[in-house]
């Protein structure tokens, strides 16, 4: 269910799709934010011919996402839910590098909600592409709704 | 502890870092590390003739200026990676602002190794030119450094490490 | 004369001294904002086994100093003077690294003042020790008090 929160999705929602315009700021931003000096992502004075966003950055994408279709929770502009979602998995596969001055389009699904040894879990999925049609990501991703202890035996 | 390098080079034998361009984004967080660091508490950039395009023309600059301390802080990292641990314990580096950086400027430190000197047992300075140049060739930041590389330097760093 | 903007400064003017304690903050937060990655900077996990300053920030040592002498100039608080001013040499001696968790006694004073090629310049001595006693770096620094030249401020 969307315009709720995170811990309202459910399996097969289809997220709102989000589109914006990569800048530098947004791509040298995050790469120093993580310390990462690779002059790729910091101008385009590169062998590539044009400044290009981190690999990882498709975290980002999901973030966005997630604060147009969980507009109750909003974490980018300062978070309203009362449970601190937990990052459990990240897994990207990267198809073309974004470059600034590029449209992109991201599209997000719900694959799945379950439990495993008394932890909630959402499964998603993010497509990021550009405008015209290249494919640049797919993310897979499983955040932990709440932090649990662990418990052992058969999830319910 | 594993052992500290040594490092050694030869008279003539020209250095250089990656070249990088300096941006608006790389001005802005300069000035909130100088910030942070003179207040010891997080600040946003200041408005400034680094940040500020018509604040900089009215003080008569054409353009956007890079702080003169950006260049000497990237030919300092050079000179980090060239000697590590002897540069902090013993280097010396001037910098002269030969000309202002504009915002953006795609910069390359170097540095090229213009004397070997004994500086007594285990002890060698290296005395180095060191400077940043545009994608022209054209140096903006000119210098020089020392450097005394001490092979002994696993018990002076054990001797610092204890102190205080 | 001490207590109004940098270029009111003269030769032979003494700063007050200042003191502070380094910070693990103060010693990451510079060496990020210039995309210095040496894990030094940032944590005790190097040789020393103590997170130390970049050696570079005995500029922001200068920074201080002005900031606690000249009220009128007061640029880490955002205070503009008449110009801005624009930094034209470095040069640093270091002595020994500085430590998160010392105290850092900063002196220094105005060696001279002068005009070349019509333009104005300061020159600056500066001093960094431990609490302590232990030095850390030597520091002269010359600043071009405004970018105009001499007969266009008098003008």
């Amino acid at each position: 269910m969307l315009d709720g929160y995170i811990s309202d999705l459910e399996p097969g929602d289809v997220l709102r799709t989000i589109e914006y315009e990569l800048t530098d700021l947004i791509v040298s931003e995050y790469a120093h934010g993580v310390e990462d000096a690779t002059e790729f992502f910091h101008s385009d004075q590169t062998a590539l011919g044009g400044q290009a966003r981190t690999p990882t950055a498709a975290h980002v994408d999901k973030m966005r996402v997630l604060e147009e279709s969980c507009t109750k929770e909003r974490r980018i502009a300062g978070n309203n839910a009362a449970d601190w979602r937990i990052h459990y998995e990240f897994e990207v596969e990267n198809l073309s590098p974004a470059f600034v001055g590029e449209r992109l389009r991201v599209e997000g699904r719900v694959l799945d909600v379950y439990t495993k040894r008394g932890r909630r879990f959402v499964h998603f999925e993010f497509t990021t592409s550009t405008t015209d049609g290249r494919p640049v990501s797919i993310l897979r991703d499983r955040t932990l709704l709440r932090y649990e202890p662990e418990t052992e035996g058969s999830d319910g | 502890m594993s052992g500290i390098t040594i490092p050694r080079y030869a008279v003539g034998e020209e250095l250089a870092g990656p070249e990088r361009t300096l941006s608006l984004q790389r001005v802005t967080w300069y000035s909130m590390g100088q910030l942070g660091a003179a207040t010891g508490v997080p600040h946003d950039f200041q408005d400034n003739i680094h940040t500020n395009p018509e604040y900089a023309k009215e003080q008569g600059l054409p353009g956007v200026i890079a702080d003169g301390m950006h260049s000497t802080n990237w030919i300092s990292a050079l000179l980090w990676d060239l000697f590590g641990i002897h540069y902090l314990e013993t280097g010396t580096l001037r910098t002269k602002f030969i000309k202002p950086v504009w915002v953006p400027t795609a910069l390359t430190c170097k540095a090229v190794v213009t004397a070997v000197e004994d500086a007594g047992p285990g002890r060698t300075t290296y005395v180095l030119d060191v400077w940043n140049e545009d994608p022209d060739g054209t140096r903006l930041t000119v210098g020089d450094a020392r450097v005394t590389v001490d092979e002994a330097i696993d018990e002076i760093v054990r001797a610092r490490g204890l102190e205080g | 004369m001490l207590g109004k903007t940098i270029a009111d400064l003269e030769p032979g003017d003494v700063f007050v001294p200042l003191r502070y304690e380094l910070t693990s903050f103060m010693c990451a937060v510079y060496a990020h904002g210039v995309e210095e990655t040496a894990e030094c900077y940032y944590s005790d996990a190097n040789p020393y086994g103590r997170q130390l300053r970049p050696p570079t920030m005995v500029h922001v040592d200068k920074l201080r100093l002005l900031e606690a002498n000249c009220d009128d100039e007061r640029r880490i608080a955002g205070m503009r003077a008449e110009a801005a001013r624009i930094h034209y040499e470095y040069a640093a001696v270091h002595h020994s690294p500085a430590f998160v968790g010392e105290e850092i006694v900063v002196t220094g004073r105005i060696t001279d003042k002068y005009v070349k090629r019509e333009r104005r310049y300061l020159a600056y001595e500066i001093r960094v020790e431990t609490a302590s006693g232990r030095l850390v770096t030597t520091y002269e620094d010359v600043t071009l008090l405004d970018y105009a030249r001499v007969q266009e401020v008098s003008a």
